[in-house]
C-alpha cells in the first residue's frame, strides 16, 4: 500500500473496491492491527493506531473475510463470548438477534447454519459494541441472492437507525452500487479514486465501454493513435467511447488498418464501467 | 493494569466457556478416568494378593499418571488452540480491545483450568477407586493406614514435573494452524527419548539404570515419567526437584517470549 488515505463520512456507508489482489483486504486488516506495517503509520479517527490501539478498537466493529465462529457453539454463546470480553450487559443480545432475524435459531450450533446465517450472525458479533465504525470485509461473499438481498437490507437498516458509519469491501460491483453512497476504489494497493457515488457514476456517465477482441492489439492500439483510452488484455481491446457513432469510428479505423476483428462486446454501464473505466486507465499500455 | 487484569479474567472465563463440551473437556476427564481404571483393574485382577497396601496402590497410580500425563497435555492444549485456528477465529478476537499479550496468557490460563481440573479429577478418582477396591476385596488392605499426603504429593509431582510442556506445547499450539503438526512434534518429543533409549539398551551402549534415566530426564517432555523412575529407585516422593524448578522457569521463559512473539505477529 502506499500512501493510502480513506476520507470515510461520518454516518456514511462506504465502499471499498479492487480487483482481486489489489489490497482490499491487506488495507482492512492493517487498520485493524491484524496485520503489522513494515513503516508509515496508520491514523483512525485523527488518532495513531498503535499508539492508541484499545481506544480504536473499542470503537470498531469488525468482520474480517469469512464468518469466524465457534461452531459447536450456538449462536447466543457465540455473542456472550464477545460481549463478556468487551464487558458487555447480555441483555444486549436479544435484541441483537432479533435484528439479525436469528432469534428462532440462537439454540442451534453454528455448525447447523447456513452461510447466511453465519454472516448475520458475525454481523451481530460486531454490532454489540455498538460501534461508531463498522468495518465488513467482503459481508456479501459466498451469498445465495436472497442472502445478499437480506444482508443489503440489513445494513442500510442498520445504517440508518444506529447512525453507524460502514465500511465494506467487495468485488460484487451491483450490491455496491445498490448500497454505498461513497465509494475508493484501490488498485495494486494505490487508491485511484474516491469520492461520493454520483461523481464516480457521472464519470463514465454517456459514456460506454466496448471490448473489441483483435488479431493484434498492439497494433491495434497503435492504430487508434491513443485517440480513445485503451488498454489490452490477451488481444481483447477495452475502449470507452462517447456514442455509438464513435465505436464505429474505430472500427472502421481498425479494419482499414488491416487488423483483423473477431467480435465486438458492450460492456455494462454504470459502476462497473466506471470502476473498468478507472483501472483500464491506469493499466494502459 | 488493572483495566487489563479484569480483561485476563474475562479471557479465562471465556477459555472455560468455548472449552466446555469439546474434545479438549472429555480429554480433561477422560485422562484421569483412564488413568484411574487401568490402576484399578490390576488391583482387581490381583484382589488376592494378601501384602497389598495403599502405598502400593499409589505407587502404581503416580507411575501410570506419569506416563500418560505428556500425552494428555500434548493432545489436549493443541486441540484447545486448534479451536481457534479451524474457524480463522483469531482474525475476530484480535480485532477485539484486547492487548495480545493478555490474550496469551489470559487463554493459557484458562487451558490450565482444565489442566487443574484433571488433576483434581485425579485425586477424586483415586479415592473413588481406593474404596471400590477395598470393598471389592478386602483383603487388599486399602481400607487400613491411608497415606492421604502420599497421594497428594504423587499426582502433584506428576503435574509440576510436566511444567515445561504446557507452555511449550501451547507454544506449538497457538503457532501452527493445523493440528497435525504440534500433535506431532509433542508426541516424537515423548516418544523419542524412550526410543533412544531402547536403542542405547539394547546395543550394550548404556547398561546402569542412572544412565537410563539421565536420556530422559533432561527433556521436558519425558520428563514427568523420569520422575516415576526415580520414584521406583528412591522411594521418595521429591515434587519440587532441582530439574522441576528448572523446567518451572523454562515454563515461564517461554510463555513470556511467546507472548511477545504473538504481540509481533501478523495475523493472515
Amino acid at each position: 500500500m502506499t500512501d493510502l488515505n480513506l476520507k470515510v463520512p461520518a454516518g456514511s456507508i462506504f465502499g471499498f473496491l479492487g480487483p482481486n489482489g489489489a489490497g482490499k483486504s491487506t488495507t482492512i486488516k492493517t487498520l485493524l492491527g491484524l496485520l503489522k506495517t513494515e513503516s508509515g503509520k496508520i491514523h483512525i479517527f485523527g488518532k495513531e493506531l498503535n499508539a492508541n490501539k484499545m481506544y480504536i478498537l473499542e470503537r470498531i466493529g469488525a468482520m474480517v473475510e469469512s464468518p469466524s465462529l465457534y461452531d459447536h457453539l450456538n449462536a447466543r454463546h457465540n455473542l456472550e463470548i464477545t460481549a463478556r470480553i468487551r464487558n458487555i450487559n447480555f441483555n444486549k443480545i436479544g435484541s441483537l438477534l432479533e435484528t439479525v432475524s436469528l432469534t428462532r435459531d440462537a439454540h442451534r450450533p453454528v455448525k447447523q447454519y447456513s452461510t447466511g446465517m453465519k454472516q448475520r450472525l458475525s454481523l451481530a458479533i460486531a454490532l454489540l459494541a455498538d460501534p461508531e465504525l463498522l468495518i465488513l470485509d467482503e459481508p456479501i461473499n459466498g451469498l445465495d441472492p436472497n442472502g445478499i438481498m437480506e444482508m443489503r437490507q440489513l445494513l442500510i437498516n442498520i445504517n440508518a437507525a444506529k447512525k453507524c458509519t460502514i465500511l465494506l469491501s467487495s468485488h460484487i460491483l451491483s450490491e455496491i452500487e445498490k448500497l454505498c453512497s461513497d465509494v475508493a476504489i484501490i488498485s495494486a494497493g494505490t487508491l485511484v479514486f474516491q469520492g461520493d457515488m454520483q461523481t464516480l457514476l457521472s464519470s463514465t456517465s454517456g459514456k460506454e465501454i466496448i471490448t473489441i477482441q483483435v488479431n493484434n492489439a498492439e497494433k491495434a492500439i497503435k492504430s487508434l493513435d491513443g485517440k480513445f483510452i485503451t488498454s489490452a488484455k490477451d488481444n481483447n481491446l477495452i475502449v470507452t467511447v462517447d456514442n455509438k457513432k464513435q465505436a464505429a469510428i474505430i472500427i472502421r479505423q481498425l479494419v482499414e488498418d488491416g487488423i483483423d476483428i473477431y467480435s465486438t462486446e458492450r460492456e455494462s454501464t454504470g459502476l462497473e464501467a466506471s470502476f473498468l473505466h478507472l483501472l483500464n486507465g491506469k493499466q494502459q499500455l | 493494569m488493572k483495566n487489563n487484569i479484569q480483561l485476563f479474567n474475562r479471557i479465562i472465563l471465556v477459555e472455560i466457556a468455548k472449552l466446555k463440551g469439546t474434545f479438549a473437556f472429555w480429554l480433561t476427564v477422560l485422562y484421569p478416568s483412564g488413568t484411574v481404571l487401568l490402576v484399578t483393574l490390576f488391583w482387581i485382577s490381583m484382589r488376592n494378593q494378601k501384602s497389598a497396601n495403599t502405598g502400593m496402590f499409589i505407587d502404581n497410580l503416580g507411575n501410570v499418571a506419569s506416563f500418560f500425563l505428556p500425552f494428555f497435555i500434548v493432545l489436549m492444549i493443541s486441540v484447545a488452540c486448534n479451536i481457534e485456528h479451524k474457524s480463522s477465529l483469531l482474525k475476530h478476537l484480535l480485532v477485539l480491545p484486547v492487548p495480545r499479550p493478555v490474550f496469551y496468557i489470559g487463554k493459557f490460563a484458562g487451558i490450565m483450568v482444565f489442566i487443574f481440573l484433571a488433576f483434581l479429577l485425579t485425586l477424586i478418582f483415586a479415592y473413588a477407586s481406593l474404596f471400590f477396591c477395598g470393598l471389592a476385596s478386602p483383603k487388599l488392605g486399602f481400607g487400613a493406614d491411608f497415606n492421604h499426603l502420599l497421594l497428594f504429593k504423587v499426582i502433584t509431582r506428576a503435574y509440576f514435573a510436566a511444567s515445561a510442556i504446557y507452555t511449550i506445547q501451547y507454544w506449538f499450539g497457538m503457532k501452527f494452524r493445523n493440528l497435525t503438526l504440534p500433535v506431532a512434534i509433542g508426541s516424537a518429543l515423548i516418544i523419542l527419548p524412550i526410543a533412544i533409549m531402547i536403542i542405547l539398551g539394547i546395543t550394550g551402549l548404556i547398561t546402569k539404570s542412572d544412565d537410563f534415566t539421565k536420556i530422559i530426564s533432561y527433556n521436558p517432555y519425558s520428563y514427568p515419567y523420569s520422575t516415576a523412575f526415580n520414584m521406583i529407585k528412591n522411594k521418595e516422593v521429591i515434587i519440587f526437584s532441582n530439574l522441576s524448578l528448572l523446567f518451572i522457569a523454562l515454563s515461564a521463559a517461554v510463555l513470556i517470549s511467546g507472548a511477545w512473539q504473538f504481540n509481533k505477529r501478523n495475523i493472515v
